[in-house]
């Protein structure tokens, strides 16, 4: 009786796929024409684009730019911009070999999973080719996106700092005007840190944590992936005790960006490391020499050290339209794809001879972009291919110690633990 | 006497009256308090989203969120999406449902039961669990990222609780009814339109209400099984980064999710007799 | 069971569409989930071997998903009986005859209706120790209250409990409430006759004719919360640490985060069962209810 109720089952459905994979033919010219079908896979589209930007205020004249430039239609697909969707959608776009869509725009978490897997294009001689490679930040291509046959496999839309943010207010108000060395660091922390208030703000949510501790073991001078490294466990401790002195705060381990940036606006910071160009400060009205704004990396060791990131527009190898998706890189990698998404979306140029060409001196943040370029040590973000199991896993022992839960030697153990598991 | 049991009586009506609206009152702020936070977010300029203490009427309201939603996000064509997605759903999710469910609660053999066995079983299945390989499958068959396609999944979502909900409910209505048409004369055909169907009506009404409002909010389907078609319950992860490409913009995602519950506050206040009517009818007695 | 058995053809056109369609959906996913769960897939590293039962023995030893299923076990069963409890409660309130109730079940309905991914952004900022709802509101009372909910395990798994009643008890309760309907209101008056006070008429008549209507309730609302990931994924990512990690959480990271597509089977096909033999387990407590 099973058996049979099983077969009778399994033929009901293999007739049933077979009667709508026929009718679907049936219809799909009908709904192409529908008015409110915006579907992919279309033959009217040269191209398919994943991107976060299609909600933003400017895309629509951004695209107008491009496809005028190209002369592609590109169909916009928009990507999930909640970090941990966007993320599983886009592996399991490009794992499954799924062919709807041509070109993606990926961070450096996926980066640094997806550039040994296959799953992207090598771009060295088409696009990022030698005329153009060497006005990119290099040790940004090495580290995230070049693969281990030595392809390029993405085209960086843009150059981004994880950036020394400072409170100007708060530093009038405590009587420094600098801080340059870890004792500079130090003091001002303590100068700061009253009731409410903190010399230093991160944010230490589980999987944003990431960026703060690899910062400091940085500008400690250590090695991310190397915990026998001294350096790392005097970042790590200093970091610690920063909570315990009061510099920092330990509700923080709740916080994402969003937060941390608010208490920033509010004064409730000293001083912080984050990416962009301090928009939310802007809308605050905070943004300004006189109030927040960007300031030199302190030099804890002996050099300055600094994190850069990008996104990348990367070509899926299952691509069926990889002339057209070639062309939009090699638009995307000029200085007029360059310049229209500075125009777009303040998206600084990833490329150095296009930045001094392109963003105005005015911009306030041009003067410290190429101090950074020029003063300090630039990296990549130490990742492993297994990222985001890596990052989580490291923000969870992060906090642990932090809350004083496990000891230094715990911590530094079970890190080097998963840095030889998630490689 | 008499007169003193009534006072007492009075004073026991008015302390009850009194006891009712205090519930009444903790109830609504519990649930209105959150709600209205999340509204004034929504009408708040970015930079002054967030104070201590908390600004319960805003300084500058603001409908820009809104606004920007409107202009950028496309949400004409994600509303007619969801409208056509939704409707075909509903009405044939319905029918197939209702008649699934008077075969279960009607005929029983061992082959029936098998079936009515599988379909609950399968709603023991976590979603997730099943999303990749079935990712695989939709685009096996040609259904991804297609209407049809699209509608399968969301209906098959539906099929569980509803064919449960229902199969207990025409367990309710009483087998003599039919009967007594069937020895007048009537036939199978017009037992079911003409008997059960007009009974089943309540029970009908408030599963498509739950129904429409759990399609309206299912997220995982049109985000995983779709790239083009866009729906309304995806769009509030698909809102702009702030510039540090991390961050996300609370005042346009409470604006989104205001934008989603809009025509179920309008539709339940609208319709909320006939919801009530429906559920109190015995819809959902399990 | 009136029906003839030449009739049965009739159930089997009627049934057919349903279960074709569910089939559909469900059958190759589920086998290849189970297959999956025997081979040692991790696609971000390239591997993809035989494996046995490796992956369900690596479940017991893997730390994460120990402290997930913890968490898992609390949040269902507090979550549930908070459910049972204030969720009959407030159907007797929606049940009570006065000019608020119209109101009252309107907006009862509003935060089920929510999107979840707005309730958990909601929720991070709602228990925000400087920002947050809930503190503030807290300290128009308490002004020096001080307690960043989430970044301790209790405080943190308590804000996430809160989060799902708050979301999912008002639909409960309605669902209760339709089986408060059925009770007759001469019940009522003949037990005031006899003497019985509220608490006794609500425990010996209301209690045991809805009981049996609120355990059949149990089953899906327990399902799921043993398949929910939503409102964790938006509002602690399962932190502090892995401390409200739900297993279903745990799986959707495995799955599709990492990757550890052969892992993330194992943990389905055990989750499967648990739910499976919760199922059981609650029909047959229901049948002997009944008798």
């Amino acid at each position: 009786m099973k058996k049979k109720m099983i077969s009778i089952l399994l033929m009901a459905a293999f007739v049933c796929s077979a009667l709508i994979g026929c009718g679907n033919n049936g219809d799909s010219d009908q709904s192409s024409t529908d008015a409110v079908t915006n579907k992919g896979g279309n033959k009217e589209y040269d191209l398919t684009l994943y991107t976060v930007n299609s909600t933003d205020a400017d895309f629509g004249d951004w695209l107008a730019n491009v496809e005028g430039a190209t002369g592609l239609k590109i169909n916009v697909i928009a990507a999930p911009t909640d970090t941990d969707t966007r993320q599983q959608k886009i592996t399991t776009i490009l794992s499954t070999g799924d062919s709807s869509v041509d070109v993606l725009e990926i961070n450096d978490e996926m980066s640094a999973s997806f550039k040994n897997s296959g799953w992207l294009e090598g771009l060295n001689d088409t696009v990022m080719t030698e005329d153009i490679r060497g006005e990119f930040p290099q040790g940004y291509i090495e580290d995230m996106i070049t693969d281990k046959n030595g392809q390029i496999v993405g085209v960086p839309g843009y150059s981004g700092y994880l950036a020394f943010w400072v409170n100007q207010e708060i530093m009038d108000e405590v009587g420094i005007s600098a801080i340059e060395t870890k004792e500079d660091f130090v003091e001002y922390m303590e100068a700061v840190s009253t009731d409410g208030r903190y010399g230093y703000g991160g944010s230490w949510e589980k999987t944003y944590a990431f960026n703060e501790m690899a910062q400091f073991v940085n500008m400690f001078g250590g090695d991310y992936l190397d915990w026998s490294n001294p350096a790392n466990r005097e970042a790590m401790e200093f970091l610690h005790e920063m909570v315990v002195k009061g510099y920092t705060s330990l509700d923080q381990i709740a916080d994402k960006y969003e937060q941390m940036n608010s208490k920033f606006n509010d004064g409730k910071y000293g001083s912080l490391f984050m990416w962009g160009l301090g928009t939310d400060y802007a809308k605050a009205g905070m943004l300004g020499d006189d109030k927040i704004h960007m300031a030199m990396v302190p030099q804890f060791s002996e050099q300055k050290y600094i994190f850069t990131d990008s996104w990348s527009y990367v070509l899926n190898t299952a691509s069926k339209n990889k002339d057209a998706a070639v062309k939009f890189l090699q638009y995307m990698a000029s200085e007029e794809g360059m310049k229209a998404s500075y125009e777009a979306f303040d998206r600084y140029p990833a490329r150095k001879d296009v930045a001094e060409k392109v963003v105005p001196d005015t911009d306030p943040s041009k003067a410290i972009y190429s101090r950074y370029a020029n003063e300090c040590v630039v990296k990549g973000r130490p990742m492993l291919p297994q990222t985001m199991e890596f990052i989580s896993a490291m923000g969870t022992i992060f906090q642990s110690y932090i809350k004083g839960e496990i000891t230094i030697d715990d911590f530094c153990a079970k890190a080097q633990e998963y840095v030889e598991t998630y490689n | 006497m008499e007169k003193s049991s009534n006072r007492k009586y009075q004073v026991y009506k008015c302390l009850a009256t009194v006891g009712k609206w205090i519930l009444f009152a903790m109830v609504a702020f519990v649930i209105l308090f959150p709600v209205y936070w999340i509204f004034i977010s929504s009408i708040t300029a970015p930079g002054e989203l967030f104070k201590t203490p908390i600004d319960y009427l805003p300084d500058h309201p603001t409908l820009d969120s809104y606004k920007f939603l409107i202009e950028n996000v496309g949400l004409l064509a994600k509303v007619g999406n969801t409208v056509i997605i939704i409707g075909v759903t509903l009405f044939v999710g319905t029918i197939i449902c209702v008649m699934g469910a008077y075969a279960f609660a009607r005929f029983r053999s061992k082959g029936v039961n098998l079936a009515f066995g599988f379909i609950i079983a399968t709603m023991l299945i976590p979603e997730v669990v099943t999303a990749r390989p079935l990712y695989e499958f939709m685009q096996k068959v040609k259904l991804f990222d297609t209407y049809p396609g699209l509608i399968i999944l969301y209906i098959s979502a539906i099929v569980p609780f509803t064919v449960l909900i229902l199969k207990n409910f025409v367990g309710e209505i009483p087998v003599s009814l039919e009967e007594a048409a069937s020895i007048d004369g009537a036939t199978f055909v017009q037992r079911l339109f003409l008997i059960v169907l007009p009974l089943m009506k309540p029970a009908i009404a408030t599963v498509c209400i739950i129904n429409f409002i759990t399609c309206l909010n299912n997220f995982f389907t049109p985000l995983y099984y779709s790239n083009g078609i866009q729906v309304l319950s995806v769009a509030i992860v698909q809102l702009p980064l702030r510039d540090n490409m991390y961050g996300v913009p609370w005042d346009l995602v409470s604006a989104m999710g205001w934008i989603i519950l809009l025509p179920i506050i309008l539709f339940v206040a609208i319709f909320e007799k006939q919801i009530m009517d429906g559920i109190m009818a015995g819809g959902v007695k399990a | 069971m009136i029906q003839k058995k030449s009739l049965q053809w009739i159930a089997w056109v009627l049934i057919m569409p349903v279960l074709v369609l569910r089939g559909f959906t469900t059958i190759y996913p589920i086998v290849k989930t189970v297959l999956n769960s025997f081979f040692d897939i991790r696609i971000l590293s390239g591997v993809n071997e035989f494996a046995g039962l490796s992956n369900y023995i690596n479940i017991f030893k893997d730390q994460k998903v120990i402290t997930t299923l913890k968490f898992t076990a609390i949040f269902v069963v507090v979550s549930m009986l908070f459910h049972i409890v204030f969720g009959i409660g407030l159907a007797l309130i929606l049940n009570m005859k006065f000019k608020g109730r119209r109101f009252l079940r309107t907006i009862v309905l509003i935060p089920w209706a929510m999107p979840s991914v707005v309730i958990g952004m909601a929720g991070k900022w709602a228990f925000n120790n400087d920002y947050g709802l809930i503190n503030d509101f807290i300290r128009r009372f308490f002004p020096d209250f001080q307690l960043s909910w989430l970044i301790n395990t209790g405080s943190a798994r308590a804000a996430v409990i809160a989060l799902d009643l708050w979301k999912d008890l008002p639909f409960f309760a309605i669902l209760v409430l339709s089986g408060l309907q059925f009770i007759s209101g001469d019940i009522y008056e003949a037990a005031k006759v006899d003497g019985a006070d509220w608490f006794q008429s609500f425990f010996r008549i209301t209690l045991p004719l809805i009981m049996r209507n609120v355990l059949t309730l149990c089953i899906p609302f327990t399902l799921w919360r043993l398949t929910s990931f939503d409102l964790v994924y938006s509002m602690t990512s399962g932190g502090p640490g892995e401390d409200t990690s739900l297993i279903a959480y745990r799986i959707t990271m495995e799955a599709f985060t990492n990757l550890n597509v052969g892992y993330a089977a194992a943990l389905a096909v055990l989750l499967f069962l648990v739910m499976g033999i919760f199922s059981w387990v609650n029909m047959r407590f229901m049948s002997r209810f009944e008798n």
